[in-house]
C-alpha cells in the first residue's frame, strides 16, 4: 500500500496527516480518499498539488501517474494567491 | 551607504559588512506588490537591497487594504507600482526603487529582468508566474515563488538546472481558484520569502529542492522534498 500524506485543510477533513491506501495510480488513490473520507475531501484532494515520489503528478501523467506499493503520495494545498 | 542604518543586521555573522555591501550591489525584480509583495518589499528595502524593480499592473482597490500594507485609503485607484516605489523610496532613500505599472507577460519578462540577479513571483496569477519562470530559466536567474490560500502558504526557491522549476510543479494545477487572503498569513509568507531572498543574494539557498509549507492554522512549517520533472518543457533534462 502507498503512503499518503495530507497537508493543510485536507488533513483536517481526513482527520489524519498520513495513512496507507491502495491504488495503482493517482486516480485510484483519489477514489479511495473519496470513499474513506467523503466527497468534500475527495474534491479537495483532486484540486491539490499532488506529488508522487517527490515529482509533481501534473508534470508526469496527471491522474494516470502510476503509484507503487512503496510510493509516497503528497497532497499539498495549491497556494496561488498573493 | 550609511552602515548605521544596518547596524543590527551587520552583526549577524552570515551578513557582516561584506554581505551588506553585497546586498547593496544587488538588483531584485519583484512581480506583484500586493499581499505578498508589500511586506516582502519592505523587508528587502529595509535590508538595503540596492535596486528593487517592482512590477504590478493593478491599481489599489478597497478589498486590497486588509493585507496590502504598502497602501493607504488615499491610494485607492492609484497604480500599485507607482505608490509602492514612492513609499519604499521614502522608507529607505539609500536604495533605488523602480515602479513599473505593467502586467508581466511572456513578451516583456526578459526586458523587466535586465540587470537583476534574483526574481520574486509574488503575483496572483499562474500565467505571470510561468512567464517569469521561463524568462528566468533562459537567463539562469534564480527565482523565489510564493503563494497563499486562506491559512496556508508555500514558498519555493528555484535554481535552474539544480532544483524543480515552477513548470515542474504547477503543471496540471489550477492555483487561482479560491482567492482567500488574510493579512496575517500573507505577511508571514512574505517574510519567509524575504528571508529566502536575502540568503540567496548572499549565496545560500536555504530550501533547495523543497517546498516550504506554512500552515497558519496549526502554526506549523514543513519542508516537502520535490524533484525536477524530466519531461518539464522549461527545465527538463530531455
Amino acid at each position: 500500500m502507498a503512503t499518503v500524506r495530507y497537508h493543510g485543510r485536507l488533513a483536517e477533513l481526513t482527520g489524519c496527516r498520513e495513512e496507507s491506501l491502495d491504488g495503482a495510480n493517482v486516480s485510484k488513490v483519489l477514489d479511495q480518499i473519496k470513499k474513506r473520507h467523503g466527497a468534500e475531501a475527495g474534491k479537495l484532494a483532486k484540486r491539490s498539488h499532488i506529488l508522487v515520489d517527490k515529482r509533481s503528478a501534473g508534470a508526469e501523467k496527471g491522474f494516470r501517474t502510476p503509484v507503487g506499493v512503496d510510493s509516497t503520495v503528497e497532497f499539498i494545498p495549491v497556494c496561488g494567491g498573493g | 551607504m550609511d552602515l548605521e542604518r544596518y547596524r543590527r543586521q551587520v552583526v549577524i555573522p552570515e551578513i557582516g559588512e561584506e554581505g551588506q555591501h553585497k546586498l547593496a550591489a544587488s538588483s531584485v525584480l519583484v512581480v506583484g506588490a500586493g499581499g505578498l509583495g508589500g511586506p516582502l518589499l519592505y523587508a528587502l528595502a529595509g535590508a538595503g537591497v540596492g535596486r528593487l524593480v517592482v512590477v504590478d499592473g493593478d491599481t489599489v482597490s478597497l478589498s486590497n487594504l486588509n493585507r496590502q500594507f504598502l497602501f493607504e485609503q488615499d491610494d485607492l485607484g492609484r497604480p500599485k507600482a507607482e505608490v509602492a516605489a514612492r513609499r519604499l523610496s521614502a522608507f529607505n532613500p539609500e536604495i533605488t526603487v523602480e515602479g513599473i505599472p505593467l502586467q508581466l507577460e511572456e513578451q516583456n519578462a526578459a526586458e523587466l529582468l535586465a540587470g537583476c540577479q534574483l526574481a520574486v513571483a509574488a503575483v496572483d496569477n499562474l500565467p505571470a508566474r510561468l512567464a517569469l519562470n521561463a524568462a528566468c530559466a533562459g537567463r539562469n536567474i534564480p527565482l523565489i515563488n510564493g503563494g497563499v490560500e486562506g491559512w496556508y502558504g508555500s514558498v519555493q526557491a528555484v535554481e535552474f538546472g539544480k532544483t524543480p522549476c515552477l513548470a515542474c510543479c504547477y503543471a496540471g494545477t489550477d492555483p487561482e481558484v479560491g482567492g482567500q487572503a488574510l493579512g496575517a498569513v500573507t505577511g508571514t509568507v512574505a517574510s519567509l520569502m524575504a528571508s529566502v531572498a536575502i540568503q540567496m543574494l548572499l549565496g545560500h539557498n536555504p530550501i533547495p529542492g523543497e517546498l516550504l509549507l506554512y500552515d497558519g492554522k496549526r502554526m506549523a512549517l514543513e519542508k516537502v522534498p520535490v524533484e525536477r520533472s524530466p519531461g518539464c518543457p522549461v527545465c527538463g533534462k530531455g
